[in-house]
């Protein structure tokens, strides 16, 4: 075979290629994956030894019970507090003890997240149009823009004869 | 927004698959049609296309080398790329991808080196310092030019190229695939796609090189070569007839059928997509390219060079986008429509954004710039005197 000195070299950078790649790849796979099945089966534990970060609407109420039963009786009732504040973890740690002040948003936006009119909201969740709703577009709004008329917490203004608190 | 928004899912609400979706099977596209073109050349001894035979595999191995970046733009973490290549899931088209393309870039790869491993060596042989030992490296040490070892390669080359071609077809067919291979999606879902989206694929590459070999001709200072335009142009149309009868063929079926999709496809075709549709993919760059093309085949003999580069020229500039709005309105007017069937959405891309225009502009000119940068290293023109190497 002469004149094929050049394919040799080729043919043992090729090989050279794949054996790196599987020595490579020996080192890349996770020892555990495909253990449970196609993926890396030390993540389970992983998961499992995450500590938990939401605790739920009810997790407020031993500390806020005013807020909380003021939520509960208007329709923001289905809307967790920890969607509009933050997570429990970042206030109150697992042990009960306060960290710090649960964040507070009152910019517009926070309500239009959920309620500027969008096609693929069905036709009956209550949605506005802010030039319509205010007269104002959306970049005008100035914060606590809604909170003026609307309490976060119990927001219906149609239900006249719901007295609201003002602590709630 | 459109005033037929109608019903969408909550889910419906946003494109997914942005504008990167778009340039992904336009680059790959390109790599196949190069490719073609050089096999034309290399197999088939389609002796007018010899003075891009080698121009065209860099062309397309600079394409190949850029595919995937609109992909991983798109994705984000560039860095889990890998996961699909040490842990392929065989049940994903995307793993099938990396395979492919794996396949494909050695194939390709092996095949440059073989053409110009004569000049390597010439060049290693040539140049001093650091230079010489690129080509050094790149020659892999073997200095052997001897007439039997460069007919050994050119059997070898012609080999490749022949694999290279179902693959080249392979590699874009699948991204074809990609979308004809989604169920839920009726303006997808066809058994048509990967063959429409290979023939649109042939048309781009070929369009490519008429643009780049005449503009690197006038760089160069050289004659174009009216053969190879000639070539071009009939391969071209040929290829564009089939393209917009593929095309054609699907959307028709689907008129036939009358069956409920229809009801959202045809006014997606006659209002979203209006402009990219019909406009751009059908009139300006189906029909008048394909007038053009005929004239330069039909009427070739009463030609002056100057007008048949002209037109050639004027026809592919028109193919590109042709085939660019074919991707969106494939990529972008299958998201464009809810699963409901009842409602559209609407798409814009931003000029800045990380998948906008901007990120699209220099994903097109990178390969560019590294063809460029290839043609540097491994100069593919070569005067018309030297005999056939
Ligand atoms: C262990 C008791 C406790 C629990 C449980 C608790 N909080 Fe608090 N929260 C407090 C205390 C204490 C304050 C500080 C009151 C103050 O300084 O006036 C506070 C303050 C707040 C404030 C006001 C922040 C401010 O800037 O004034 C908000 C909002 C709040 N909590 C939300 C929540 C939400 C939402 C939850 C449930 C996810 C929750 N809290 C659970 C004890 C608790
Ligand atoms: C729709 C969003 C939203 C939800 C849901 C919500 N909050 Fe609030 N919350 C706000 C906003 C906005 C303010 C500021 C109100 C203001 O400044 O007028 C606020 C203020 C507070 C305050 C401090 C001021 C006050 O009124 O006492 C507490 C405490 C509080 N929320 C607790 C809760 C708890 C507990 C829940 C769940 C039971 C909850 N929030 C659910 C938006 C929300
Ligand atoms: C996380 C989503 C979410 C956010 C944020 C939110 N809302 Fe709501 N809102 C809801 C839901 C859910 C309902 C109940 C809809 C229903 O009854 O079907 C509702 C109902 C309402 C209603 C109608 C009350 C009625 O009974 O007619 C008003 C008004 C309202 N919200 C105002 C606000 C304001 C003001 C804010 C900002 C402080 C806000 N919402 C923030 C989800 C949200
Ligand atoms: C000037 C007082 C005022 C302000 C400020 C205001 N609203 Fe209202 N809003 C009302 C009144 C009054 C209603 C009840 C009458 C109705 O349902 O049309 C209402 C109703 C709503 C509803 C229920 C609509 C429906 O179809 O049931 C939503 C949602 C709402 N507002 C959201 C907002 C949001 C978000 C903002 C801030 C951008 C805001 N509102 C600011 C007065 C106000």
């Amino acid at each position: 075979m002469k004149h094929t000195k050049h394919y040799w070299r080729a043919g043992f950078l090729l090989v050279g290629g794949l054996i790196g790649f599987i020595f490579v790849r020996h080192f890349l796979v996770p020892t555990s994956f495909g253990q449970f099945g196609f993926y890396r089966g030390t993540n389970l534990a992983e998961q499992q030894a995450k500590s938990v970060v939401h605790g739920g609407k009810e997790s407020c109420s031993t500390c806020h019970e005013d807020v909380a039963k003021n939520h509960a009786a208007g329709s923001h009732a289905v809307v967790q507090c920890e969607n509009c504040h933050a997570a429990l973890s970042k206030h109150i740690n697992k042990d009960g003890e306060f960290v710090e002040l649960m964040p507070i948003d009152r910019s517009p936006q926070l309500c239009l997240r959920c309620h500027r009119s969008l096609p693929s909201r069905p036709t009956g969740f209550p949605q506005i149009e802010t030039k319509e709703h205010l007269g104002l577009d959306e970049p005008e709004l100035q914060a606590g823009a809604c909170l003026a008329c609307h309490n976060s917490h119990r927001p219906s203004l149609e239900k006249k004869k719901v007295k609201y608190e003002n602590n709630g | 927004m459109f005033e037929t928004i109608n019903f969408l899912f909550p889910n419906d609400l946003h494109i997914h698959w942005s504008l990167m979706i778009v340039m992904y099977p336009y680059i790959t596209g390109l790599v196949a049609g190069a490719f073609i073109v050089s096999s034309l050349y290399h197999v088939f001894g389609k002796i007018e296309f010899r003075p891009i035979g080698r121009f065209s595999l860099l062309t397309s191995l600079a394409f190949l080398l850029t595919a995937t970046l609109p992909l991983l733009n798109h994705l984000g973490h560039p860095e889990r790329a890998m996961n699909i290549m040490i842990t392929p899931h065989f049940s994903s088209a995307m793993a099938g991808f990396g395979i492919l393309y794996t396949f494909y870039l050695i194939v390709l790869t092996l095949e440059v080196w073989l053409v110009f491993r004569k000049d390597i060596v010439d060049y290693a042989r040539a140049s001093t310092g650091l230079r010489r030992t690129m080509y050094k490296i790149l020659a892999l040490g073997v200095y052997d030019t001897s007439p039997e070892a460069l007919e050994k390669d050119h059997k070898v080359v012609k080999v490749l190229a022949a694999i290279g071609i179902p693959a080249a077809c392979m590699l874009h067919g699948y991204v074809g695939f990609l979308f004809g291979g989604i169920k839920a999606n009726p303006w997808w879902s066809t058994p048509l796609m990967p063959v429409i989206f290979l023939f649109s694929a042939v048309v781009s590459g070929i369009a490519a090189l008429v643009i780049f070999y005449q503009i690197a001709m006038r760089w160069r200072g050289e004659a174009i070569s009216a053969d190879c335009i000639r070539g071009l142009a009939r391969w071209l149309w040929l290829f564009l007839i089939m393209t917009v009868t593929l095309e054609l063929l699907e959307i028709i079926t689907l008129a036939y059928e009358q069956a409920e999709e229809w009801e959202v496809i045809a006014p997606l075709l006659t209002h979203q997509l209006s402009f990219s549709f019909i406009s751009l993919q059908m009139i300006i760059g189906a029909l008048i390219p394909m007038i053009l093309l005929m004239i330069t085949v039909l009427m070739d003999s009463f030609m002056k060079d100057k007008l048949r580069n002209m037109l050639t020229f004027i026809a592919s500039s028109l193919l590109l986008i042709q085939v660019f709005a074919m991707r969106w309105n494939v990529v972008i007017g299958g998201q464009i429509f809810s699963k409901s069937f009842r409602g559209f959405r609407d798409y814009t891309p931003h000029f800045l954004e990380k998948e906008g225009v901007l990120a699209a502009i220099l994903l097109g000119l990178l390969p560019c710039v590294l063809l460029i940068v290839l043609s540097r290293v491994l100069p593919p023109f070569r005067s018309q005197k030297e005999p056939i190497g």
